[in-house]
């Protein structure tokens, strides 16, 4: 169902009726994201290009208790999903890029700046932003970071992206515009984090739009590098490769740093590949030491190469060492990716790596579904590691979609057992991670209770629909 | 089954395979731009790549609530077919194709095929031109009528409709520049439309049918060589008519920019401005994205001594449309395109905005007229003629 006549003439009358649209197409294409979990379409979607407008529609959706969804691109593997009759806002096209401060080394933007558009502007002037890359793909936004506490390429300054967050601009439930840290001043500038109270912008970041509109985001940035340089090792124990991980971690050596389980052809049980930055005093004394370091962990080198065509070319799969056109066609048919992911401790890595190989090469439903393991892939952080875990299941076999969403179901019980942390919460998945954390869920609905009395924004993503 | 239907259920395992990765329509790599000239102005994905496999995926589902409405039909026809949605596709799809057979689609379909497409293709059959004129006028921009119909000429130049039509100050300046560097060379009086506009909206049968009839009057003459002065043309025998027909195109093509630079490099020859002046070059689709010449424009123009050349920010194959086959398929649309582009040019500072394709020279002058800016439009060619 679309919205009422009455309530759509009302959104056009606040950003003009090119921005709203009700149309089939447009229902379907935002009631999702990435991911094959079922949806219901929203009754309409919006294109607000302004705050005002914003602070305008929350009123109006708060008076007559209508569910708002917020989005950015949708280039999550998540899991976003809509309740019929709601109204989408996409805030994509708020993307301009503010201020960029290079005395507080700070850029802000509206939300809707995708990553890499706001990073590629600051390079032009020789700087970068501290949190290189972020879990989605290029083109996802800076809001949608923040929301989803994506996983950035970035080990020196800390992984998680709320860490770069230095300010944020918030619509709140009850429509009222609020400013974290130094920027809740009026008199003063985005500077400063951790000041004038608690730290707001931390009840915001991951919350998956669930205590606020977020409406701009100021960041940390930093000098651009001179020199990057790459490694690349293998290794036959995975013990032995986060020994040489941790010991590289503790000298906080390197920009970037992946651990690749599956696929070799040899008894490699896994692969490091590790990108490094600095000036031209201190590149050479990283790269030396981190090789030692490696070696003496009995890895042994390989394809610097694979790191370098990806961290040019942003392409993922170079990291396996295939071009990406020929990644994304190996199979016959196309697939789709029930992503599950987490946090994990050092000690726990060996663990859950030997826990999902075990899973994926015994359970005989994954061979009937024509499973296919793209890849187990660990996000080096400065305190332990990221860990993907991308199955493919084919796309148009709706028995496959089923098993494989219930398989990633599973798999994010067992990263629970095993003290894995998920960060990134979703419709499908939040309410199944979340539970499990007791007291402290119970907490975080309380706050929402508290600050979205008529459950209006984004209904039943982080917390069950009916409060 | 119609034979779109046909052709839209090839892409039933093509199509799944976009994994949403955005690189269609984003222009990060150069700032906080977009690459997709309709998702720019209409903000909407249902307007883009993305919403675009979507309509093909709900079609060959047969989502019975999917109706080919007016709104449904209009999204699909307003496609520039640019090209940059399938030069930076991470997962390789051939969405060009796609797009041009979903308009097909349309076509056989829909109740609400655009005025502006139907009456296009009208004037195509009926005149053999898009701008359904009269062939009496056709060469009246020409003064050296000997140059029509030489059986014994060399090259031919396949002027196009655009440049015959309408920007006629291109085709004066190129018989100028063949006429200044001695070619052998002819233009047929008889020569139609390539067949673009079909070609663009999927119509392949019609499509070549143009492409084939002017082959054949190439093949009366003693010609190795075909010049082109219209990109899209270009594309559209060597390309397009190859791919929809698996016949190679039987005659060397080249483009008038490739001629200027081969003419000029062999005899060393550099040219120069009394004065300084500053330029702007707008790589057109077809030429850039379509036929992959971009350094030839920008090595020409590297020849000629008090001339600055001022990229802007999309350049190369990252272009942006002027609009090009929204002319036809959503002219309102179009208009906003052009102006943005017309803009991008004039925030650089140049005192010269230069092309290399009549329809864009075409978009792009009404663009800078709308924004009453002072920037020159021309034409590469014309720049040569002068300086020649």
């Amino acid at each position: 169902m679309t919205l009422k006549q009455e309530y759509v003439a009302f959104l056009k009358d606040i950003v003009g009726p090119e921005r709203v649209s009700t149309e089939y197409i447009d229902r379907v294409f935002y009631s999702k994201d990435l991911s094959m979990d079922p949806t219901e379409l929203p009754g309409a979607v919006v294109l607000p290009k302004t705050v005002d407008e914003i602070i305008k529609i929350v009123k109006f959706a708060n008076k007559n208790k209508i569910p708002i969804y917020v989005r950015g691109r949708g280039s999550g593997l998540f899991g976003f999903k809509v309740k019929e009759d709601s109204i989408v806002l996409v805030l994509s096209g708020m993307n301009k890029i503010l201020n960029i401060d290079k005395k507080h080394l700070t850029v802000t933007t509206e939300t809707g700046a995708v990553w890499l558009a706001v990073n590629s502007m600051l390079w032009k002037q020789g700087y970068e932003l501290t949190a290189q890359w972020h879990g989605g793909a290029i083109s996802s936004t800076l809001g949608g970071a923040v929301m989803a506490n994506t996983v950035a390429r970035t080990s020196e300054d800390g992984t998680a992206f709320g860490e770069t967050v230095v300010s944020l601009e918030v619509v709140l439930p009850n429509s009222q515009v609020i400013r974290t840290g130094s920027a809740a001043n009026p008199k003063s500038i985005p500077f400063e984090r951790y000041t004038l109270g608690p730290d707001l912008a931390g009840l915001f970041i991951g919350s998956a739009g669930s205590f606020g509109i977020l409406t701009k985001v100021s960041l940390k940035i930093r000098r651009k590098q001179d020199v990057t340089e790459y490694l690349s090792f293998r290794f036959r124990d995975y013990y032995d490769a986060i020994n040489a991980v941790i010991e590289i971690e503790q000298r906080n050596l390197i920009q970037f740093g992946i651990i690749l389980i599956g696929d070799f052809s040899d008894d490699t049980v896994c692969a490091l590949r590790i990108v490094l930055t600095g000036d031209f005093n201190n590149i050479m004394y990283k790269k030396k030491l981190t090789e030692s370091i490696c070696i003496s962990h009995n890895g042994e080198p390989d394809n610097p190469e694979y790191v370098k065509n990806f961290w040019e070319t942003y392409y993922y799969s170079w990291l396996r060492g295939r071009d990406t056109r020929q990644y994304y066609i190996w199979a016959s048919e196309p697939y789709f990716c029930p992503e599950v992911y987490g946090y994990f401790p050092f000690e726990q890595l060996p663990k859950i790596y030997d826990v999902i190989l075990d899973e994926w090469n015994h359970n005989p439903d994954i061979k009937k579904y024509k499973g296919i393991l793209k890849g187990v892939d660990t996000f080096i952080t400065p305190n332990g590691g990221f860990v993907w875990f991308d199955p493919l299941f084919p796309k148009l076999d709706p028995e496959a979609v089923e098993f494989g969403l219930q398989f990633r179901n599973r798999m994010f019980d067992i990263f629970m057992e095993l003290g894995g942390c998920p960060s990134t919460m979703s419709s499908a998945t939040s309410k199944l991670i979340l539970s499990k954390t007791g007291y402290t869920y119970e907490f975080m609905k309380l706050l929402k209770k508290t600050i979205d009395p008529n459950n209006i924004l984004n209904p039943g993503v982080l917390f069950p629909e009916e409060l | 089954m119609v034979q779109s239907e046909a052709q839209l259920k090839e892409y039933l395992n093509i199509v799944y395979r976009c994994i949403g990765c955005n690189f269609c329509l984003e222009n990060s790599w150069v700032g906080p731009y977009h690459g997709c000239p309709i998702f720019d102005v209409m903000g909407f994905e249902s307007y883009g790549p993305r919403g675009r496999n979507l309509i093909i995926k709900r079609i060959l589902a047969n989502d019975e609530k999917l109706k080919l409405d007016k709104k449904l039909t209009e999204r699909i026809f307003s496609c520039a077919d640019c090209g940059y949605c399938e030069e930076f596709c991470m997962a390789g799809l051939p969405l060009v194709e796609m797009f041009r057979t979903l308009m097909n689609y349309a076509l056989e379909h829909s109740e609400y095929i655009p005025n502006s497409i139907e009456s296009a293709h009208k004037r195509l059959v009926n005149k053999d031109n898009i701008f359904g004129l009269s062939e009496e006028k056709k060469f009246d921009w020409l003064e050296d009528k000997s140059v029509l119909d030489r059986k014994d000429a060399e090259i031919i130049y396949f002027v196009g409709c655009t440049t015959l039509y309408n920007q006629t100050q291109i085709a004066k300046a190129i018989v100028s520049i063949l006429k200044k560097t001695h070619a052998n060379f002819t233009i047929l009086s008889n020569e139609k439309c390539c067949g673009y506009p079909f070609y663009a909206t999927g119509d392949l049968k019609k499509g070549t049918k143009f492409t084939k009839e002017n082959i054949k009057l190439f093949k009366q003459t003693n010609a190795k060589i075909v010049l082109f002065s219209c990109p899209g043309c270009m594309k559209t025998f060597i390309r397009d008519y190859e791919k929809a027909t698996k016949e190679h195109f039987p005659f060397k093509a080249m483009h008038i920019l490739e001629y200027i630079n081969n003419y000029l490099k062999e005899r060393r020859i550099f040219l120069h401005f009394d004065r300084p002046l500053s330029a702007t070059y707008h790589d057109p689709c077809h030429l850039g994205r379509g036929l992959k010449l971009y350094d030839i424009p920008r090595e020409l123009l590297s020849r000629i001594e008090n001339l600055r050349l001022i990229e802007m920010p999309r350049a190369r194959d990252k272009s942006f449309c002027c609009g090009g086959a929204l002319t036809t398929n959503n002219p309102k649309i179009k208009e906003k395109v052009s102006e943005r582009r017309a803009k991008e040019a004039i925030d650089t500072g140049a005192q010269v905005f230069l092309q290399a394709c009549p329809t864009c020279a075409l978009n792009l002058k009404k663009g800078v007229s709308k924004l009453k800016s002072d920037i020159v439009v021309k034409d590469i060619v014309e720049l040569f003629d002068e300086l020649l």
